[in-house]
């Protein structure tokens, strides 16, 4: 397991990006249904997936999201950090077995309130599948 | 200006607008704490693009210190 980085407000640049991937798995589908409690067969049933417009199974959207929690809480800024909000916007599926690529790109930074804007996607190959804005406070 | 402002801090502190006023203040407005009041110096940077520095937050005593904050930083108020 890797150590959260330990950025301070000070050390935080505008322009500034991390990003890390994870390979979506079936068993982390099948883990999000069982903490989620959402077992839509959208995501749970191939069968049932093959008939609908994604002809397979898709991953949860919050199951991609919840990346977002690693890359503000071990990435950028790591354990000085709390989450403040985050928007979501679900443009493309992601199916089992893709690659993505986690990413997060400091957009704007608040003296009076230690506040940190993030540009925060998820792609697959270069293919946006979530976007959205988290915002930040640094405890130190 | 204050109507946008009251707007903000209405639905920032879940009070109705009518409940606030240029006297509003941390002892009139229940959910006017620590946490609330750092959303509504977030949304009040980013809804008139003003960045405010750490002595001006901590001046602010009442809603009339934000809104000559606010005139400091060139936004204009309609009152």
């Amino acid at each position: 397991m890797i150590n959260a980085k330990e950025y301070k407000f000070k050390d935080i640049k505008i322009g500034q990006k991390e990003k890390f991937q994870v390979i979506i798995t079936k068993s982390l589908i099948n883990e999000f249904a069982q903490i989620s409690g959402d077992f839509s067969p959208l995501h749970m049933d191939e069968q049932y997936a093959n008939l609908t417009s994604f002809k397979q199974r898709i991953c949860h959207g919050m199951l991609l999201a919840s990346f977002f929690s690693q890359l503000v809480g071990m990435y950028l800024p790591g354990k000085n950090g709390l989450y403040f909000s985050q928007s979501l916007k679900f443009i493309s599926p992601c199916f089992i077995n893709d690659t993505i690529t986690i990413e997060g790109e400091v957009v704007d930074k608040s003296n009076s309130t230690k506040i940190i804007t993030l540009k925060t996607t998820i792609n697959n190959s270069g293919k946006c599948l979530v976007d959205g804005i988290a915002k930040i406070v640094l405890r130190e | 200006m204050s109507k946008k402002l009251y707007e903000i801090m209405s639905r920032v502190f879940s009070v109705p607008i009518l409940e606030i006023n240029d006297q509003s203040s941390p002892e009139t407005i229940e959910r006017w704490d620590s946490f609330n009041g750092l959303v509504l110096v977030d949304e009040l940077e980013s809804t008139f693009n003003v960045k405010f520095t750490v002595s001006e937050i901590t001046d602010v005593q009442t809603t009339a210190d934000i809104k000559r904050h606010l005139r400091n930083h060139g936004v204009i108020l309609d009152d």
